[in-house]
């Protein structure tokens, strides 16, 4: 039986064609953002001043101690990927299947952390561990009478990073820990296994394929680290491929041609890190223990080791957390850098907040930084939202292509955005170069991914027939998107742009690159202040910027609980 | 009322490859009076919920006429397709789609919401309207509060308020009942039922029970495979099934083969059955008969005058079903299916002798 004569192709959810003018248009945005930076980046790197050539990689492979750059960038992400996945799989493991007390104290390290802009916590560590002045190495020069720590070099790159990164390591340890029936391990010692055999054949064989994904991703951001590296490495020698770019980049004739070498070898590891990160996701589904439920685990209990356990988390609390806090606030207190003793403790005063406040150009930062996190935020969701709709609701060919290349921007560094954005926009039309509009476009890029994660999932939640019975009831699907999805999302939007408002306040890689006298950020502030050594000054707008961080993430909260009742 | 014709539709996984391609409902045509109580019944992959989903609006038919109520509202050959919010039909959802975030109030008066400013009738007439459709399901007094404090049951007649608050011209109904427990599901049944015939709308019922089909229709539409075996009053379906797929969907059946050897003599493979029959000499028939209307006694009782079949089995396992004891009873090759009371129940093991008036048997020729 044939199906009729010309097969037009009927979309299930049809729009009529006034309408999709604005979905197309979304497509083409999302789209251009997406691409345009890695494509365009290939496109001027081998089509340089000479023309098209490879010439261009020859020139950067003989940069000077180009080998050592990539040694150190390996060794680098090598040792922050291991340090913050052995530290927080212990901690997600601790606080999810055993019975070590203070799980509070953990789920708070993990939080704080995440607030604290990289540049910060990195200033932080000098802070405590620089040779000369760190106070760590004062206190012990004091008591044992001697100076081990140093924060600069690659020992001190890998502590900070790694320390910076448990957070989310810990965060996803714990969520695949949760979802990890429990009856797969009971059945194991049913069978006569002991504690440890459970965990070496049947804990951690399962677990294999969430370590790897997360061990991906962390190296993928660690790849791109740009602040760590930057403020801790160079002093010591140590330099990494960001770090390379960013020098190339501020040079004066700006090494264009070898920046972009640079970066596309860049983007090729992250590349591969992404390859293989998908490769897994998609092989771990022979793993998949997540229906859904969430298990309530049998606790492990830890009876002798529970005082060594419980030792452990208060000192990664205090390490990882009280310490870099502490320090800042005393440092802002002060009016020149130097290990605190009780003396200058009580000399503390409030000279260097009230500097910040005076001073004109961090206000005009700060007021930078609010106006662009609210108008990413604000853009990037709504892209996000019609996005989204396209992917999970319609039948359109093609459309998890639409989900891919918005979530390219994931795997390309931030330093390595602000290349490709200069070499865009320097010539183009668009007089975007040098404004406020050209870190829109830049933030708006980088947070895409991440709305597109809340809003997708929130998608999926809203069953299809809450809007069909929208459509028999007679309304419009404009109708509908107003009075039935937009309000069941909105918990999701809200807590998506939340979230990337965090995320643009914190940005520095990408906008190190983009601004200009006039339109600093608040971390570029930050980082202009240390090259500038006026550290005192630093450390109070510091605190600042990190105490307004968490009322942000507390009114998030807040308004999330509020959302969530009348939730579904 | 409701007139289709020559309905298809075939799905394909966007990702998949033409070869893939789901034929879910093959050239579907009937109609539906004003008034009646029409069922799709059917195992689930027959085309049924996508059937009513074309008569909904909610997908689009690759060919096939729907007219409601003498207005075309889909026609392949006129590429005609008249959009779901625009066909004034009301529609409850399997899992009742009931608005989270919405009142009761506010979920029932939410088609009146969207009419447009100038058709929609004033805020008084409305929320008499709304007061009285949930006075008549039993939810008078819920009216203010939020919809998901609402029990199962109780969204269901939500569900159905929503639908009827327009007095549309025709009610689709897809599985209203499948997600409440047994007891609630048989008093439901019967609320449907008054429900519908006091108001009077016309209704789409799709199931895959049975028994509610029985219990509920005017008629039913047996579908199998995306199209329709049987259209007929639940009496004649129940007595009288076209082929051996409705026989032993509907209700339980015993289905036996055998040819016909003499205008009123047809040999069985349970045993020779005596019944006046149109098939010519050496068809391939079906007997079809219904388990209780087989009578069960010992083998020394004699053979009746009325009675078409004769069969001496041994009864191999019984099942007490509460309100009647189940039989498996073989009869030479054959099992047989035998439903008695209570007290005509018999042990397994012993010698039985089945008796089948004519009446009781259905013969359908084999195709």
């Amino acid at each position: 039986m044939t199906t009729g004569g010309a097969r037009v192709r009927f979309l299930d959810r049809r729009l009529s064609i006034g309408r999709w003018s604005i979905p197309l248009v979304v497509v083409i945005v999302v789209v251009y953002l997406g691409l345009s930076p890695t494509l365009y980046l290939v496109w001027r790197t081998f089509n340089g001043e000479a023309g098209l050539s490879l010439d261009v990689f020859t020139r950067a492979f003989s940069h000077p101690n180009f080998d050592l750059t990539l040694l150190y960038t390996a060794e680098f992400t090598l040792g922050v990927v291991i340090f913050s996945l052995v530290l927080g799989t212990t901690l997600a493991y601790l606080v999810v299947r055993t019975d070590v007390p203070a799980k509070g104290l953990v789920y708070a390290s993990a939080v704080v952390p995440l607030i604290i802009p990289g540049v910060l916590y990195a200033i932080s560590w000098i802070f405590l561990a620089s040779p000369r002045t760190g106070t760590l190495n004062a206190w012990f020069d004091a008591v044992v009478g001697q100076r081990p720590f140093d924060v600069f070099g690659m020992g001190g790159m890998i502590w900070v990073q790694g320390l910076h990164y448990t957070p989310l390591v810990f965060l996803l340890m714990a969520a695949a820990f949760r979802s990890f029936d429990p009856s797969l391990e009971e059945s194991a010692q049913l069978s006569g296994a002991n504690r440890r055999q459970v965990l070496r054949t049947v804990t951690l064989p399962l677990l294999r394929p969430a370590l790897y994904s997360v061990l991906m991703l962390m190296a993928i951001q660690a790849l791109g680290d740009f602040e760590t590296p930057a403020l801790l490495g160079v002093r010591g020698g140590r330099r990494v491929l960001t770090y390379e770019i960013f020098n190339e980049m501020r040079s004066i004739p700006p090494g264009f041609d070898v920046a972009g070498a640079f970066s596309l070898v860049l983007l090729a590891f992250t590349g591969l890190g992404l390859f293989f990160y998908s490769r897994m996701s998609r092989n771990s589904a022979r793993f998949q223990t997540i229906t859904g439920k969430a298990f309530k685990p049998r606790l492990v209990r830890l009876g002798q080791w529970r005082w060594a356990a419980t030792g452990a988390v208060v000192v990664y609390f205090v390490v990882a957390v009280v310490l870099p806090i502490l320090i800042l606030l005393y440092a802002g207190t002060q009016d020149f850098y130097l290990p605190p003793t009780l003396e200058r403790i009580g000399n503390a005063n409030l000279d260097q907040f009230r500097e910040v406040f005076s001073n004109g150009v961090l206000a005009r930062a700060a007021k930078n930084s609010v106006v662009l996190s609210v108008a990413t935020a604000t853009i990037s969701m709504v892209l996000v939202a019609v996005i989204a709709w396209l992917v999970v609701r319609t039948k359109l060919r093609g459309r998890w292509m639409l989900d891919t290349v918005v979530s390219l921007p994931l795997t390309v560094p931030g330093i390595v955005i602000g290349v490709s954005f200069i070499f865009i926009y320097l010539r183009a039309p668009l007089p975007i170069y040098g404004t406020l509009w050209i870190l829109l476009l830049a933030y708006v890029t980088r947070t895409l991914p991440y709305g597109m994660r809340y809003v997708s999932g929130a998608m999926y939640q809203v069953s299809q027939e809450l809007e069909d019975a929208a459509h028999v009831s007679g309304a419009s699907w404009l109708t509908t998107f107003r009075t039935v999805v937009l309000p069941l999302l909105a918990p999701a939007l809200l807590a998506g742009w939340m979230f990337i408002v965090m995320l643009s306040l914190r940005e520095l890689s990408a906008s190190i690159l983009l601004y200009s006298p006039g339109t600093e950020v608040l971390s570029v502030a930050i980082w202009e202040l240390w090259e500038s050594g006026q550290l005192p000054e630093l450390a109070a707008l510091g605190v600042l910027f990190v105490a307004g961080l968490f009322v942000l993430v507390l009114v998030a909260q807040r308004l999330g609980r509020q959302f969530g009742i009348r939730g579904y | 009322m409701l007139k289709v014709s020559n309905l298809a539709k075939s799905f394909q996984d966007s990702r998949q490859s033409e070869a893939s391609r789901v034929q879910a409902v093959r050239d579907v045509s009937f109609q539906v009076e004003r008034g009646e109580l029409f069922t799709l019944l059917g195992p689930s992959g027959c085309g049924k919920t996508t059937t009513l989903r074309c008569i909904a609006g909610l997908e689009r038919p690759d060919e096939g006429e729907i007219v409601i109520d003498g207005r075309v509202v889909v026609s392949s050959a006129k590429r005609l397709f008249v959009p779901a919010n625009d066909r004034g039909l009301g529609m409850v959802f399997q899992s009742y789609a009931i608005w989270p975030h919405m009142t009761v109030f506010q979920n029932t008066a939410y088609p009146f919401r969207v009419q447009k400013r100038s058709k929609r009738p004033a805020r008084s007439f409305i929320r008499q309207r709304v007061e009285e459709v949930l006075d008549a399901v039993g939810l008078g007094a819920l009216a203010g509060r939020q919809a998901t404090d609402l029990s199962g049951g109780q969204q269901q007649r939500l569900a159905l308020a929503r639908a009827l608050v327009t007095q549309p011209v025709l009610l689709l109904l897809d599985e209203p009942l499948s997600n409440l427990d047994a007891k609630l599901r048989e008093s439901m049944r019967f609320e449907l039922k008054r429900l519908q015939r006091d108001l009077g709308v016309t209704t789409i019922y799709v199931t895959h029970d049975q028994i509610e089909a029985l219990a509920l229709s005017t008629r039913i539409a047996v579908m199998k495979d995306g199209g329709i075996e049987q259209i007929d009053s639940p009496e004649e379906t129940y007595r009288r099934p076209g082929s051996s797929f409705v026989a032993e969907f509907i209700g339980n059946s015993n289905v036996v083969g055998g040819t016909v050897e003499a205008p009123d003599r047809i040999a069985s493979a349970a045993g020779p059955v005596r019944l006046e029959t149109q098939h010519p000499h050496g068809t391939q028939v079906l007997l079809i008969v219904r388990p209780e209307d087989i009578e069960m006694s010992n083998r020394d009782l004699d053979v009746r005058g009325d009675v078409a079949a004769a069969w001496d089995g041994v009864v191999e396992s019984r099942a007490f079903l509460g309100d009647s004891v189940g039989h498996v009873v073989k009869v030479g090759d054959v099992e047989v299916l035998v439903r008695t009371a209570r007290r005509e129940s018999r042990n397994p093991g012993s010698e039985v002798r089945l008796f089948v008036a004519s009446d009781a048997f259905h013969a359908l020729a084999r195709d």
